[in-house]
Parts: C-alpha cells; sequence; structure tokens
C-alpha cells in the first residue's frame, strides 16, 4: 500500500498528535505527581533528625525517670533528717543529748559559721564547736563512733583532746563539727 | 468461456484503503497510547498517595509527639537536677571522714609507758584531695626513751600506712624529760615528745572506714 499526500499528512497530524499528549500528560500531570513526591520525601528526610532528636529526648528522660524516685527518695529521706526550725535552736540540744545518751555529759556545742553550698542547691553547711571539759578517753572515742554513725549529715572536722592536769585519765575535748541543713 | 471482470475493484479499494486508514491507525495508537499514559498516571498517583499518607502520619506523629518531648525536656531538667542533688548528697555522706578508726589506731599503737597529753587532728580539704593533720604531744618513759619515742612514731607510720596512704610521721620535738618515773618499779627516764603525723584520704580509704551503718 502506498501513502498519499493526505496519508501522510493524517500520519504526520496523528504523530503530533501523540507527542503532544505525551507532553501534556508529562507536563500536567506527572510532573507535579513527581514534585510533589519528591518535596513530600525531602521533607520527610529532613524531619528525620527531628523524629531522632525528639525520640532520644523521650528515651533520655524515660531512663532518668527510673533514677528519679530513688533520688528523690533519697533527698526526702535526708530532709526528714533535718528537724525543722532553726539550728541555732535544736542543734545544741541535740549534740548534748546525744553525748550524754552515750555517757559523755556536759557537751555544750555553739555554732561558730555558716557556709552556703555550692554543689548541693538548698542546703547550707553549718559549723559547730562541741566541748566536752572532762571525759575519758575511751568513753568518748565511743560516743564519737556512735555519732559518726548515726549522724551521717554531721562530718567532724577536727578535735582536739587535751589532758587534764587535775584529774589523771580524765581529757577536755574540742570537736570541730559540720552538718548539713535546708535553706 | 466467461469473461469475469471484477467491476467493484475501486469500491474495494476504498473499502480496503478505509480499513487502512493511517489517521484511523494512528487513533487506535494515540487512544492505545492515552490508556497507557493513563495506567502509568494511575500508577504514579497511588504511588503519591503513599507518600502523601506517609508524610500525613508522619506529621501527625510529630504532632502527637512534640508536646512529649517538650515535656520531656521540662522533666529531665528537673529530674536531672534531683539526680545531682542526690548524688552529691550520698556522695558527701558517704565521703565523711571517720575519726573513730583513727582513734582506735591510737589507743591500739600507744603503749602503757607512753602518755599522749594533747591529742589533735584536723581535716584539710581541697577541691583535688583531702588530708588528714595530726598532733601528739605527750611524756614517754622507758630504760631508753627516746627508743620509746621512735618506736611510737614507727608504730604509728605502721598502722596507719595499712589504712591510708602518704602517712608521714615526725618529730616536732623530742626533749630529754627532767622528771624519772617508775615503771614496774623500775626507775626510769623520760622524754617529751610531739609528733606530727598526716595522711591522705583516697575514696578507698573513706569506703573502708565507713562504718557498715553509714548509710542509715
Amino acid at each position: 500500500m502506498t501513502l498519499n499526500k493526505v496519508h501522510q499528512q493524517k500520519i504526520m497530524l496523528g504523530t503530533m498528535l501523540m507527542f503532544g499528549i505525551i507532553y501534556a500528560t508529562n507536563e500536567f500531570l506527572l510532573s507535579p505527581l513527581a514534585n510533589d513526591r519528591a518535596s513530600l520525601k525531602d521533607e520527610m528526610v529532613k524531619s528525620e533528625p527531628l523524629f531522632r532528636e525528639i525520640r532520644g529526648q523521650i528515651a533520655r528522660t524515660r531512663g532518668l525517670e527510673i533514677d528519679g524516685p530513688l533520688a528523690s527518695a533519697t533527698i526526702a529521706q535526708v530532709n526528714a533528717m533535718i528537724p525543722e526550725g532553726a539550728a541555732i535552736a535544736w542543734g545544741p540540744p541535740k549534740i548534748a543529748e546525744f553525748f550524754k545518751s552515750n555517757g559523755v555529759d556536759k557537751a555544750t556545742a555553739r555554732m561558730t559559721n555558716e557556709i552556703p553550698e555550692k554543689e548541693l542547691v538548698g542546703y547550707r553547711r553549718l559549723v559547730w564547736v562541741i566541748e566536752i571539759p572532762n571525759v575519758d578517753f575511751v568513753p568518748f572515742a565511743n560516743a564519737l563512733a556512735k555519732f559518726e554513725n548515726t549522724e551521717p549529715l554531721f562530718e567532724c572536722t577536727g578535735f582536739e583532746v587535751q589532758a587534764s592536769r587535775e584529774q589523771t585519765g580524765s581529757q577536755r575535748v574540742i570537736l570541730n563539727v559540720q552538718n548539713l541543713i535546708k535553706l | 468461456m466467461a469473461l469475469r471482470i471484477n467491476l467493484y475493484h475501486e469500491i474495494q479499494l476504498a473499502r480496503k484503503q478505509q480499513r487502512y486508514d493511517p489517521l484511523k491507525i494512528s487513533m487506535i495508537c494515540l487512544g492505545f497510547a492515552i490508556l497507557c499514559l493513563a495506567g502509568w498516571y494511575v500508577v504514579r498517583y497511588a504511588e503519591t498517595n503513599t507518600v502523601r499518607e506517609q508524610y500525613a502520619a508522619n506529621q501527625a506523629e510529630l504532632a502527637k509527639i512534640t508536646p512529649q518531648s517538650e515535656k520531656a525536656k521540662i522533666d529531665e531538667a528537673e529530674l536531672t537536677k534531683t539526680i545531682q542533688l542526690s548524688s552529691a548528697l550520698t556522695k558527701r555522706i558517704e565521703g565523711r571522714f571517720y575519726w573513730a578508726p583513727v582513734m582506735e589506731i591510737i589507743g591500739r599503737v600507744i603503749p602503757r609507758n607512753v602518755q599522749v597529753a594533747r591529742l589533735s587532728g584536723d581535716l584539710a580539704t581541697t577541691e583535688t584531695s583531702r588530708r588528714v593533720g595530726m598532733s601528739i604531744e605527750g611524756v614517754a618513759a622507758g630504760e631508753h626513751p627516746r627508743k620509746v619515742a621512735e618506736d611510737i612514731r614507727l608504730a604509728l607510720i605502721d598502722a596507719f600506712g595499712q589504712k591510708f596512704t602518704g602517712v608521714t610521721a615526725s618529730f616536732r620535738s623530742l626533749d630529754d624529760g627532767t622528771d624519772r618515773v617508775k615503771l614496774d618499779g623500775v626507775d626510769v627516764g623520760t622524754v617529751l615528745y610531739s609528733i606530727s603525723l598526716s595522711f591522705a584520704i583516697t575514696g578507698a580509704d573513706d569506703a573502708t572506714n565507713s562504718p557498715k551503718t553509714a548509710k542509715q
């Protein structure tokens, strides 16, 4: 079959129409879809670090939430050991009472300094001087051991034991003690 | 013989040409191509829709977890503060220096022919280390009182060296005493001694010294 001029024109028209449709489909239908898809994927890829960060943040907090109650309990336990009221009011009687109940009479305590705590926010340190005018060494050492064991908020930072000139076997003791209290 | 003449050949040709009309064929091809393109569009549209759904799910999740993250951030700061405070309190309590074991060593090391007239101790704390400095003064009696005093110094180094590190003990003064004393019925001489003792405290020392009830 031979193609005459009309046929050739028709084929040309058909081809042109086909290219036109392909172009239009691509330009007005497929390309916007592809762009849409690419931008959405891009957005999702970009949000991945944010997701990682958020999930990491939540996981970190969940990890801390495991230790949190224990830490709160420890703080509550420490706070429960600090009596209410001014330390100058409860400190000396408490110290005197403690030593008295452990066989060391006439222990007197006076507060000499107050130091803010940098590490322990909400707490401060009080410095006390405890004086025991007349005590035997062994009962004193026993009382000190008990004091150190039962009063975890107190720390003895220094002491002086001076033998009495008047009474053999008796000593005068000065203890430097620090303790933690709440602000 | 009859002559057979096809009088319709022109009509047949026209029909044939109409059947194989290039425009018609190209229209069929075009229709097929449009169908393929439409199919392809549907496939791509479905893909895009899937991506859109994923994106929407992502955004929904983001909107859901962002407030959680904000809350977590606040909680984290609060919890960190609590844990740090608790840890610092525990460290402070467990890191205390206990003097009772020191007293116990002194009581064990000093023999009965030695009198301690003055005993003092101080805990020096710096940011990096803690050190205890002690002073022991008194009277030592014996046949060779200087040797008795020296034995005490060495015994102190030995006894404290078993528990602490960096133990040093030196005489600040060692003077012959004017008094003579009776020890087990024997008249012996005396010396007045003053020993300066110091040792370092490490975390391990604290742990070994701390009584079991320290955590109460």
